[in-house]
C-alpha cells in the first residue's frame, strides 16, 4: 500500500497513514497557511490569550421570546396574523382549547369522585397544544410525553375515546393496558404515551429519519417538557437528529415545574433553546401561551425542517398551572397566589377570547353555549364509558408477540381454568 | 532542530532507554503469579454478607463537622420531627415511608458524609423518605435530582467513590431501569479496582406490583428481579415499617452499593414500630409465622417464601389456610442477594414442601432464582417440586380485572396450599 502522508519527528518516530485508512479527502498538509488539519481551525481563528478563547455562556444573547398578542390579546405593535389561517379556523380552535379545558376539569374531578384512578390535567397549556396540531399536516407522526392531549384532540381523538382510555373499557384502544391519558392512536398518528420520561425523543428521531428515506412530505413532531430535556435520550436524540439531517421538530413546554422541582434547579443554561447550538440545530423561543404564536412558530419551524431535512427545537414558555397529576398536591411546593397570577393575567384562553372578540368573532353568549356543550359532552362521555363492559380477558396475551408463544398459551390456559374455578371471584 | 536541550543522539539513545524499560516491564508481567481463584470471590463484596453494622464506628470528628456544618434551629426541628416519628413507632403507627425517614435522618446526623439525592426531596418525594432532609442538611448534602434516573445513579457513584456516602430515592423502581449500566459499574466498582475502591451507595426505591394496583404495564415491572444477576451488589426487600427501618440502616453504613426494594403501594397504609438503633442483618431472611408443630406432624404444613406485597397477601390468607386445616413457615426473603438459603432449609426440614408467591415474572424472575436455588441444596428435603405463583410474561395490565389475573395473589396461595398439602402437582 501507498503511504499518503507521513511525518518525521525529531524523535525518530514516523507516522505513516496509509491508503486503506482514508477515503479519497485530500489531506491537508503542514505549511498551508498553518492549517491544522484534524482540528478544524481556520486560518486566523486562532490565539494566544486564553481571555479571547474562554467564552462565558452569557456571552451568547439569549433567545427574543416571539409573540403575536400581548397578555389582553391585542396584536403587539409590528404583529400580523398568520395569513393563511381564516377567521373560522382561529374560531375552531378557540373552541378546541375551551373543549379540551373543560374535559380536563371534568376528568380530574372524576378521579377525585374515585370513578377514575388517575388524571393528569394541561392546564395553562392548551394554546401549546391547539397552536402547534393545527401547524402541522394530519399525518405527521407525533411522539408526546403526557401532557398532549389537545394535539390528538385537534385530529379527532373524540372525547368519547378519552373517557374509553381512562376507564379501560373494551372500546379502549390500548386494549386496557395502559393507565389513564396514555392515549394513542395509530389512526391519528399519535404514538402511545409511554410513561418513562423521554423515550420519546430518540424515537421520533427514528421516525424522522424513515421519513427522510421515503423522502415524503412530512416531518415527525416530537413534544416533551424542560425537565424530560435532563434526560439522557433528549440529548441523544438532538445529537442525533443534527448530524443526521432529518426533517424533525422538537417542541419543549417548559412550563416552569417538573413536578416540585422549578427550572433554576433543573439546569443552568439559557432554557432549552440555547441547546440547539450544541447539537447544530435552528431554535426559537415562542410565548406558547399566545396560540397564534405558537401556531406561527410550529408552520415556521416545520416548513423549515421540510425544506433543509433539518432538525428545529422550539421552546414554549408557558406555566403548568394545575398539579402536577392527581397524585400531587403542587401547594406543598409553589404559593397560591403564584398559581392565581399566571391563571388570572396570562390565561391562554382568556387571551385569545379577548381577540377574538375584539375581532368581533365570538361573543359572552357563544362562550357560555359552547363550555356548556362541551360539558354535556364529556359527562356523557364519562357515563358511557364507565358503564362499558371491560376487554376482554384473552387480550391479556394478544400482542406480547405477533403470535402467541407456547408458553403464552399455557399461561393464558392456566389462568382461564382458574377463573372458571372461581367464577363469582372474577 | 530549534533548541538546544538535547542532540540527535542523546535523542535516540533516550528513546532505546524507553523501549528497554517498557520490554522489562512486559516481561515482569508476563512472569508474575497469576491471581488466586478465591480472589474473585474476596472482592465480591467490601463488607462480608453476615457483616453487623451495629458497632460501626464513625468517624472521630463526626459530630464536629456535624455541628460545624448545620443550622442549630434546623438540628433542633429535625429532632423534634424525629422524635415525633418515635413516638409513632411506639404506638405503632408508624408507616413504612416514616421508618426509613427515620433511619435516613439518624444516619445522616451520625456521619457527616451521607448524602441523599431524589426527585422532589424539598417537597419529600412520594412517600417522606427524604422529609427534612434538605431542611436540616442543606442543599448540597440533600438535592432535589435534575430528572436523568439513570445518570444520577452515576452522580452516586463518582460521590461514592470519592469519600462520600450517597442515599439515592426512586420514586418508582421501573424508572430505575434507566440506570441499569449505572447499576452494573456499581456492583463492579470494588472488584475492578482490585479492592481500592469502595463505593458505600444505597439505593432505595418503591417497588414490586401488589395484586390490583392499577398502574399499568410501566409501572409494574420487576427491576427487583432485573438486578438479581448484577455481581456486587446486594438486594434486599422489606415489607414492614421494622424491617425498612433495620436493613435501611444496615445498607447505609454497609461499604458496598445496596439496594432496598419497599412496597409501592403499602408505603403509608401498613403501619408498625421500629426497633430503635437496631440494625438488622443484610442476609438473613425473616421468619414472620411458624407452622404449629401439630401441622407439621400432620404433613399439612407448607413453607411459604414471599416478600413485599405477597406478604400482607400471606398473612391476610392465614386464617383462611388454617381453616382449611393447614398452616404455613411464612419467610419473608428480606435478603434477595445473598439470599438465606439456611433459614429456607431449615423450615423445608419440617414442611418438604414449599410455595414462592413472587411478584416478578416467569422468565427470569426472582423465584426462578430462589426455586433454582432450592432444588440444589434442599433437594432431598422436598416431597414435591417447588411451586412457583408468579407474574404472567404479558406486560402487566392497567384493567383491573385483566389485572387480577397476572398478578398472583392470597387467593392464589390459599389454593395453592390446598394442593401441595394435597400433593397435587
Amino acid at each position: 500500500s501507498s503511504v499518503r502522508w507521513s511525518s518525521s519527528t525529531a524523535t525518530g518516530f514516523t507516522v505513516s497513514v496509509t491508503d486503506e485508512l482514508y477515503d479519497d479527502t485530500p489531506l491537508p498538509t503542514k505549511g498551508d497557511g498553518g492549517v491544522t488539519p484534524f482540528l478544524g481551525v481556520k486560518p486566523g481563528d486562532t490565539s494566544p490569550t486564553i481571555d479571547s478563547c474562554m467564552v462565558s455562556p452569557n456571552a451568547h444573547p439569549t433567545w427574543k421570546l416571539f409573540r403575536l398578542l400581548d397578555e389582553d390579546g391585542n396584536l403587539v405593535e409590528g404583529a400580523q396574523m398568520p395569513p393563511s389561517v381564516s377567521e373560522e379556523q382561529w374560531v375552531r380552535m378557540y373552541k378546541a382549547m375551551v373543549s379540551q379545558q373543560e374535559m380536563d376539569t371534568i376528568f380530574y374531578g372524576s378521579q377525585r369522585q374515585g370513578r377514575v384512578s388517575f388524571y393528569m390535567t394541561a392546564t395553562g397549556e392548551e394554546a401549546i397544544h391547539i397552536g402547534s396540531a393545527a401547524a402541522l399536516a394530519p399525518n405527521d407522526p407525533v411522539y408526546a410525553q403526557y401532557r398532549e392531549a389537545g394535539v390528538i384532540m385537534w385530529r379527532g381523538f373524540t372525547k368519547q375515546q378519552f373517557a374509553d382510555q381512562c376507564f379501560s373499557n373494551e372500546r379502549d384502544l390500548g386494549k386496557g393496558r395502559q393507565m389513564p391519558i396514555h392515549v394513542g392512536s395509530s389512526e391519528h398518528h399519535f404514538h402511545t404515551i409511554s410513561s418513562p420520561l423521554s423515550t420519546q425523543i430518540p424515537q421520533a428521531v427514528g421516525a424522522a429519519y424513515a421519513l427522510k428515506q421515503e423522502g415524503r412530505d412530512n416531518v415527525a413532531m416530537c413534544f416533551f417538557g424542560e425537565g424530560a430535556a435532563s434526560e439522557g435520550d433528549f440529548h441523544a436524540a438532538l445529537n442525533f437528529a443534527g448530524t443526521l439531517e432529518v426533517p424533525i421538530v422538537f417542541f419543549c413546554r417548559n412550563n416552569g415545574y417538573a413536578i416540585s422541582t422549578p427550572t433554576h434547579e433543573q439546569y443552568r443554561g439559557d432554557g432549552i433553546a440555547s441547546r440547539s447550538v450544541g447539537y447544530g440545530m435552528h431554535a426559537i423561543r415562542v410565548d406558547g401561551n399566545d396560540m397564534a404564536a405558537v401556531y406561527a412558530a410550529t408552520k415556521a419551524a416545520r416548513e423549515l425542517a421540510l425544506a433543509e431535512s433539518c432538525p428545529v427545537l422550539i421552546e414554549a414558555m408557558t406555566y403548568r398551572v394545575g398539579h402536577h397529576s392527581t397524585s400531587d398536591d403542587s401547594s406543598r411546593y409553589r404559593s397560591i397566589d403564584e398559581i392565581k397570577k399566571w391563571k388570572e393575567d396570562v390565561d391562554p384562553i382568556a387571551r385569545f377570547r379577548n381577540y377574538l372578540e375584539r375581532e368581533r368573532l365570538w361573543s359572552q353568549e357563544e362562550d357560555a353555549q359552547l363550555r356548556s356543550d362541551e360539558r354535556l359532552e364529556v359527562l356523557k362521555a364519562l357515563e358511557q364509558a364507565e358503564t362499558a363492559a371491560k376487554p376482554p380477558l384473552e387480550e391479556m396475551f394478544t400482542d406480547v408477540y405477533d403470535v402467541k408463544l407456547p408458553h403464552l398459551e399455557e399461561q393464558e390456559a392456566s389462568m382461564l381454568a382458574h377463573i372458571a374455578k372461581y367464577p363469582d371471584k372474577y | 532542530e530549534s533548541c538546544d536541550v538535547a542532540s540527535e543522539e542523546e535523542l535516540t539513545a533516550t528513546k532505546k532507554q524507553v523501549m528497554a524499560e517498557v520490554k522489562e516491564a512486559v516481561n515482569f508481567a508476563k512472569n508474575s503469579p497469576e491471581p488466586p481463584a478465591s480472589l474473585a470471590k474476596e472482592l465480591e463484596f467490601p463488607d462480608a454478607p453476615d457483616t453487623d453494622y451495629n458497632n460501626r464506628p464513625v468517624r472521630a470528628d463526626a459530630e464536629a463537622i456535624t455541628t460545624a456544618s448545620t443550622d442549630a434551629d434546623a438540628l433542633a426541628r429535625c429532632e423534634e420531627h424525629i422524635a415525633s416519628l418515635k413516638e409513632k413507632s411506639a404506638a405503632g403507627m408508624i408507616t413504612i415511608g416514616d421508618a426509613v425517614n427515620l433511619a435516613i435522618l439518624e444516619e445522616m446526623l451520625r456521619d457527616p458524609m451521607t448524602t441523599i439525592h431524589a426527585e422532589d426531596l424539598q417537597a419529600g418525594s412520594s412517600y417522606d423518605i427524604p422529609k427534612l432532609t434538605q431542611q436540616t442538611f442543606g442543599t448540597l448534602r440533600a438535592a432535589d435530582e435534575i430528572i436523568d434516573e439513570g445518570h444520577f445513579i452515576g452522580k452516586a457513584l463518582g460521590e461514592g467513590m470519592n469519600g462520600y456516602r450517597p442515599i439515592v430515592e426512586l420514586m418508582n423502581t421501573n424508572f430505575g431501569i434507566y440506570g441499569m449500566a449505572e447499576l452494573s459499574s456499581a456492583g463492579n466498582t470494588y472488584a475492578t479496582t482490585g479492592g481500592q475502591f469502595e463505593m458505600p451507595m444505597t439505593i432505595i426505591g418503591a417497588g414490586g406490583t401488589a395484586p390490583n394496583q392499577a398502574l399499568g404495564a410501566e409501572h409494574s415491572q420487576p427491576f427487583h428481579a432485573y438486578v438479581m444477576g448484577i455481581p456486587g451488589l446486594k438486594i434486599c426487600t422489606a415489607s414492614s415499617p421494622e424491617a425498612a427501618y433495620g436493613i435501611a440502616k444496615s445498607m447505609i453504613r454497609d461499604n458496598g452499593p445496596g439496594i432496598l426494594f419497599l412496597p409501592v403501594k403499602q408505603m403509608k397504609s401498613v403501619k408498625g414500630s421500629v426497633n430503635e438503633d437496631v440494625c438488622l442483618p443484610m442476609n438473613k431472611a425473616r421468619t414472620l409465622h411458624k407452622a404449629s408443630d401439630a401441622s407439621v406432624s400432620a404433613n399439612k404444613a407448607v413453607t411459604v417464601l414471599t416478600y413485599l406485597h405477597g406478604v400482607k397477601e400471606a398473612q391476610e390468607a392465614l386464617a383462611t389456610i388454617n381453616a382449611d386445616g393447614n398452616d404455613i413457615d411464612l419467610i419473608e426473603l428480606t435478603s434477595l442477594k445473598p439470599l438465606d438459603i439456611d433459614t429456607i432449609r431449615a423450615s423445608l426440614e419440617r414442611t418438604h414442601k414449599v410455595i414462592i408467591l413472587d411478584e416478578s415474572t416467569l422468565s427470569g424472575g426472582v423465584g426462578a432464582t430462589v426455586s433454582a436455588l432450592i432444588s440444589e441444596k434442599c433437594f432431598d428435603e422436598l416431597d414435591a417440586p417447588v411451586r412457583r405463583l408468579c407474574m404472567d410474561d404479558a406486560p402487566v395490565p392497567y384493567a383491573a380485572s385483566m389485572e387480577k389475573a397476572v398478578v398472583k395473589r392470597g387467593s392464589d396461595l390459599i389454593e395453592a396450599v390446598r394442593d401441595a398439602v394435597a400433593m397435587k402437582l
